[in-house]
């Protein structure tokens, strides 16, 4: 430990720690652009230099390393001019094109210029220096030259996180610009993260770029669904609609980071959703169509369950309790036929399920072929595309009675005798646990569209037409008991974490 | 900026053995770019894109992080090399003796602006950065050469004998 005195408080921090990170755990927030905790730092931006007691010149907070009894001045006269005479040169240029910046609402650049600039520009729109507004980088990230700050964090991103050194600055001073080589794109798996960490709104996101502004947006947090790593990320809705995922920080799992697909697979979420259930007479309320599948239920020992590791630990464990409680006889399975990836040594694993791990211990087998192949004349499916992942099922589910619970209208959907209407994981408290063992708590984020209900309320509904009872008065006693008798699983303490990380 | 014309480019057995000699210099490959930048230009004139990539694949780097340090360089030439290749330091100490006038009198006698080659060919004209001669400015570098302390005379004085050559 070392103890340092900012603004004339005397603080224990640990070693080794730059002075930026070692302010902002004693809780003073030192204003920066080139600095982010996930990258080397470099130091290029000056925005946060303070003054360290006996060292004539102000030092930048980000690249020195804390000593004991450094005492350090972050609000003085001179360090408030510093930051304002900085933000006066890092505007020198800047188009100030708030009103169509996707970044506006936040920027780092309106942030700190009404904490710490506020002063009034010497310099008319015709004399700065023009520079392209719309670079398509690659074809997730789009430039615009006339905003960067050249603060670098893209270029480290690429360099030092995923190591394809894409980006880099070309030319020097006023023609400096960031760029890729000459006819080569930004396409590396993670690109999207450096419209995350771009201070300002130069790096944008082709998908989201003007179609929602962030300050009408709402944020939940959540679990990538995409893998089995199970990134932490954010979903900003607005209007119940998903308008973009972000990663949010956790340490141990994904860091700051994402990747581009995960980040961009929402739109199932939003459209071509299945909103009522439906039957070979058409459309049903969902109490009909709960009578419907009871129907087909009177001989378990004919019947199949078909669990996915799509689905939440607690849509899983209901399901299971379900199968024990109301329905003995019947065979309960799981598994998926979705295409597998690569490990590609950073994030993407490949398991594209996000709770493969969460169903196995839940004690889900995963015979799926060979139940398939059984006789079973009915055949529920839970969450589980089976036909778009493996069209040549067809022939297997001919001749059986299939009920799909599904969110969108899937090939398995379109080819199931009944369809049945459930939510996302983004319209669900739950949780998955990850390849690691890690189960992952989420938020719903936005409200069921149309009559969709969760597994555990059309699992409840069915053992109530059955007259069973799943013992469990909510969700949130079912999650108490699956917590208590599966090993690990205890509700872990959230790290509280920045909305805007770094 | 570089031109797309394809140029074959690649080390010289005796340029292999000095790379080899001077590799132990640096730290990491990297550090390699800049000698190597010098050498393509030496050999060849001017520095290609798939020079560069030749320089990439030599110093264990991607060919953007060479872009970057040979865009840095105003001393580097990225063009097919021509006669007279004038650049003009625009910085802060020659632009307060008066470089702005060096740079719209050359313009003005050679009927380009800055960034533009004359249409004989012989004659390109760039504004720069600061070329390390503060002391002498305003200043102009023509190929390799500095020319210090200019003035509109001494301008016309050099363009006079380049014209005659
Ligand atoms: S594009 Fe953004 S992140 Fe990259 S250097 Fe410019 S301001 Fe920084
Ligand atoms: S690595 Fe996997 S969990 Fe992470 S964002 Fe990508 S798909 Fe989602
Ligand atoms: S944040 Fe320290 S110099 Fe940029
Ligand atoms: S300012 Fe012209 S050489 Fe330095």
């Amino acid at each position: 430990m070392a103890k340092i005195t900012i603004n004339g408080v005397e603080q224990a921090v640990e070693d080794g720690l730059y002075l930026i990170e070692a302010a902002r755990r004693c809780g003073v927030d030192i204003p920066h652009y080139c600095y982010h905790p996930g990258l080397p730092v470099e130091g290029n931006c000056r925005m946060c230099s303070v003054e360290v007691e006996g060292i004539p010149k102000l030092q930048t907070a980000c690249t020195t390393i804390v000593q004991d009894g450094m005492v350090v001045i972050t609000d003085s006269e001179k360090v408030v001019g510093e930051r304002s005479d900085v933000m006066e040169f890092l505007l020198r240029n800047h188009p100030i094109d708030c009103p169509i910046c996707d970044q506006a609402g936040e920027c780092g650049l309106q942030d700190y210029y009404m904490e710490h600039g506020l002063h009034d520009s010497r310099i008319t729109v015709s004399e700065k220096v023009k520079k392209k507004k719309r670079v398509d980088l690659g074809p997730n990230v789009v430039l615009d030259s006339e905003r960067c700050i050249l603060c670098t964090r893209c270029v480290r991103f690429c360099k030092d996180v995923v190591g394809t050194e894409e980006l880099v600055i070309k030319n020097r001073s006023n023609h400096a610009e960031i760029t890729t080589f000459p006819g080569k794109g930004l396409v590396n798996p993670y690109a999207l993260n450096t419209v995350d960490i771009c201070p300002v709104g130069a790096l944008t996101s082709r998908k989201f770029r003007f179609q929602c502004r962030v300050w009408y947006m709402k944020n939940a947090t959540s679990i990538c669904p995409g893998c089995e790593r199970g990134c932490n990320i954010w979903i900003d809705h607005h209007e119940n609609k998903i308008q973009r995922l972000r990663p949010r920080l956790n340490p141990d799992v994904n860091n700051y980071w994402m990747c581009d697909e995960g980040r961009l697979d929402f739109h199932w979420i939003n459209d071509d959703r299945v909103l009522r259930a439906e039957g070979p007479d058409g459309l049903m309320r969902p109490d009909e169509a709960d009578r419907a599948v009871l129907a087909l239920l009177s001989n378990p020992g004919d019947v199949l369950i078909v669990a996915s590791p799509r689905s939440t630990n607690e849509s899983l464990f209901a399901l299971k309790r379900f199968v024990e409680v109301a329905l003995p006889g019947a065979a309960l399975t799981g598994g998926s036929f979705r295409p597998t990836g690569d490990d590609d040594g950073f994030l993407r694993l490949p398991d594209k399920n996000p709770n493969s791990r969460g169903m196995r211990e839940i004690g889900i087998a995963g015979d799926l072929e060979n139940r398939l192949n059984g006789s079973a004349g009915v055949v529920l499916v839970f969450e589980n595309d089976l036909l778009g992942d493996r069209p040549d099922l067809e022939s297997v589910l001919a001749g059986k009675k299939v009920v799909a619970f599904t969110s969108n209208r899937t090939a398995t959907a379109r080819g199931a005798d009944l369809v049945v209407p459930v939510t996302t994981y983004a319209e669900l408290n739950g949780s998955f646990t990850n390849h690691a063992g890690l189960r992952q708590e989420f938020r719903s984020a936005i409200r069921p569209p149309g009559d969709s209900r969760s597994v555990f309320d059309v699992v409840k509904s069915l053992s109530g037409l059955l007259g069973k009872e799943l013992g469990w008065e909510s969700e949130t006693a079912l999650t108490k008991e699956m917590t208590d008798v599966i090993t690990g699983w205890g509700v872990r303490v959230e790290e509280e974490t920045e909305l805007h990380a770094g | 900026m570089a031109t797309t014309e394809k140029t074959e480019v690649k080390f010289s057995e005796a340029r292999k053995q000095e790379i080899e000699r001077i590799r132990g210099r640096y730290e990491t490959p990297r550090g390699l770019i800049m000698p190597l930048l010098w050498m393509i230009q030496d050999d060849y004139g001017w520095i290609s894109y798939d020079a560069m990539e030749l320089i990439a694949g030599e110093c264990e780097t991607s060919p953007a992080w060479v872009y970057s340090i040979a865009t840095f360089y105003t001393m580097f030439e990225l063009e097919k090399p021509i006669r007279y290749h004038l650049q003009v330091c625009n910085t802060l100490s020659c632009g307060l003796c008066g470089s702005e006038s060096i740079l719209a009198h050359l313009e003005d006698r050679l009927g380009i602006q800055a960034g533009e080659s004359t249409e004989d060919g012989r004659f390109r004209l760039t504004a720069v950065e600061c070329l390390a001669s503060c002391g002498t400015g305003p200043m102009m570098q023509m190929n390799d050469e500095y020319y210090e302390s200019l003035t509109t005379e001494k301008v016309d004085a050099m363009l006079e004998e380049w014209n005659c050559d």
